[in-house]
């Protein structure tokens, strides 16, 4: 195995535990911390299937971003949606057989590409020319952007410029998938190709920093309270367990 | 008689939003209560000597309390969305009442102390110590909040800064700076019985005379009860 295969093979699977770890402590945590506040903004559902409906608009369209500002919602919508498609056209790389709507995506998907790298250039320049949100940013925020900037960027190059082994690629993630390297049959050594090296290493460090960052946007956008509540408090006494104890301190 | 000067802005068609000036209101601080009424309410009287420690477990408490604190101080993602969404904000231009740098306040102490990014590369993800200026500013900012949550309907993941000046307020209680405004009317209401702090015998004259105006005005008779037991139509 070279140096190469055997250094990616190794950060990919520190990369991928990480990720997956850190972001379900995070949940974990999330999910078992109360919330003893009904606080669900009005205009607020007032039934489960309610509450469900808002949270879809809320990630499907970005319903009370684009109530708030036109322009963010244009470019952050563009980026998501765009970033969407661009992984959902990546799962051919770990799938074998290709799943048929995945093939059905890939010769227009590919242009989710510019789509998504128009709006991550759209939601940069906001952040350098608005005053508002410039005094907002840390350091992170334009380095996060920027990060995300150069995986797009790496990724449309390979796809519409310099072509990497595709095939090469694909056997050896399906290998680290499937820990062929603990077979006779050995892991598929990785294109050594400079681009794809560039694109894999970002993709990597992206996956690292998921947990440790803003990017816990996309699992707390589920737990905020006053997106997930229904609206009832007069039908059902909402209570946390340490306020109920606080309650009966009260009637003692 | 000198009146105040006002820059007060011309209304157009549609509203302009005011550029920052940084600082213009973080003179404006409300009285702090005192030691008396403080105690009254199981808070220090003064601020403690350990007082950044106390303030970080607090921090550390309410956060285990409340779940949206974790969740909104980790998911903005400084989209600008609600920056002008403050009326606060609109109304003195000074760039720490948009709601997102009035959380930030909150914000860059949780992430320096409670957070992997903070305590490793503090300058890159805006991680600050909480030290006497930040205080400064939580009691200055974080009573510059009316806590409606107007800029919580447009946040995209409902951040309500109300949550987190509230947190705020409750740490700056704890570390003994609480604010005259809430802490000196609780107390009253709580050891007098009222929110003005109006003794007994005061409230009760009140009340009648009241009554007769009342009387005397409609010709209804009606009676205003104090610590008696009633029937309550809301
Ligand atoms: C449930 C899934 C997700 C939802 C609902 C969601 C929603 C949003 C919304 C509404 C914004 C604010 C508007 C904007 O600035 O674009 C935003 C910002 C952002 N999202 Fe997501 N997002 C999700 C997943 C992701 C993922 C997986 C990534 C990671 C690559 C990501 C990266 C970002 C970044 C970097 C920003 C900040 C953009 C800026 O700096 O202005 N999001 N997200
Ligand atoms: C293990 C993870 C990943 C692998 C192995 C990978 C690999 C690749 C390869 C080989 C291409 C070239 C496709 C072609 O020549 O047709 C590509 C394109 C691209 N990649 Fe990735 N990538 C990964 C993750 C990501 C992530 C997380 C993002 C976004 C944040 C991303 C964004 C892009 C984009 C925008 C393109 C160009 C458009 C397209 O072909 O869909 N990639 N990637
Ligand atoms: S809750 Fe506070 S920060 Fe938000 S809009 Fe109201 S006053 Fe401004
Ligand atoms: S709208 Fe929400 S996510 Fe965007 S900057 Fe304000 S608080 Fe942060």
């Amino acid at each position: 195995m070279s140096v190469l295969t055997a250094t990616f093979a190794f950060l990919f699977y520190i990369a991928t535990a990480v990720l997956v770890i850190f972001v379900a402590r995070k949940v974990w945590i999330y999910s078992k911390t109360p919330a003893p506040l009904k606080i669900p903004t009005t205009p607020a559902p007032t039934t489960r299937s309610g509450v469900a409906f808002r949270m879809v608009k809320e990630i499907t369209i970005f319903e009370s971003l684009f109530k708030s500002n036109k322009w963010i919602w244009l470019f952050g919508w563009l980026f998501h949606f765009g970033l969407f498609l661009v992984l959902l056209r990546h799962l051919r790389y770990f799938t074998e057989p290709v799943w048929g709507w995945v093939v059905f995506l890939q010769p227009f998907g590919k242009y989710a590409a510019f789509m998504m790298l128009f709006g991550l250039a759209g939601l940069l320049a906001r952040r350098i020319f608005v005053d508002r949100v410039r005094y907002i940013s840390a350091p992170s925020d334009h380095l996060m952007l920027l990060l995300l900037i150069a995986i797009g960027a790496s990724g449309a190059l390979m796809t519409f410029v310099e072509h990497t082994d595709i095939v090469a690629l694909k056997s050896f993630l399906l290998g680290l998938m499937t820990f062929s390297w603990a077979t006779k049959a050995g892991l598929t050594a990785m294109p050594n190709d400079l681009i794809l090296i560039v694109h894999l290493s970002l993709v990597i460090l992206l996956m690292l920093i998921f947990p440790f960052s803003k990017l816990l946007h996309a699992p707390g956008v589920f737990f905020s309270p006053t997106r997930n509540q229904v609206d009832n408090p007069r039908e059902q006494r909402h209570i946390a367990e340490w306020a109920s104890k606080l309650d009966s301190k009260k009637a003692n | 008689m000198a009146v105040a000067e006002f820059d007060t802005p011309e209304l157009k068609e549609y509203p302009v939003i005011p550029r920052l000036q940084e600082g213009v209101m973080k003179h404006s601080q409300p009285y702090t209560a005192k030691a008396e009424f403080q105690e009254k309410l199981g808070f220090p009287g003064e601020l403690v000597d350990n007082w950044q420690q106390v303030a970080i477990d607090k921090m550390g408490e309410l956060n285990k309390k409340y779940r949206s604190l974790g969740v909104y101080l980790d998911s903005c993602v400084k989209c600008g969305a609600c920056t002008d969404k403050c009326h606060y904000y609109l109304g003195t231009t000074d760039p720490k009442n948009m709601p997102v740098a009035r959380q930030d306040l909150f914000r860059k102490v949780y992430r320096r102390y409670f957070t992997l990014s903070g305590k490793l590369f503090p300058k890159l993800v805006g991680a600050e110590d909480l030290t006497k200026e930040v205080l400064d500013d939580w009691y200055s900012y974080f009573h510059q909040c009316s806590q409606c949550r107007r800029c919580s309907v447009y946040c995209p993941y409902g951040i309500d800064t109300a949550e987190i000046s509230m947190a705020a307020r409750e740490v700056m209680d704890t570390v003994g700076v609480g604010q005259k405004y809430c802490n000196e009317i609780i107390g009253k209401a709580q050891t007098i019985g009222n929110n003005l702090g109006l003794p007994e015998p005061a409230l009760i004259d009140t009340l009648e005379g009241l009554e007769e105006d009342v009387e005397e005005d409609t010709g209804v008779k009606v009676h205003f009860p104090v610590d008696e037991k009633v029937q309550m139509y809301y």
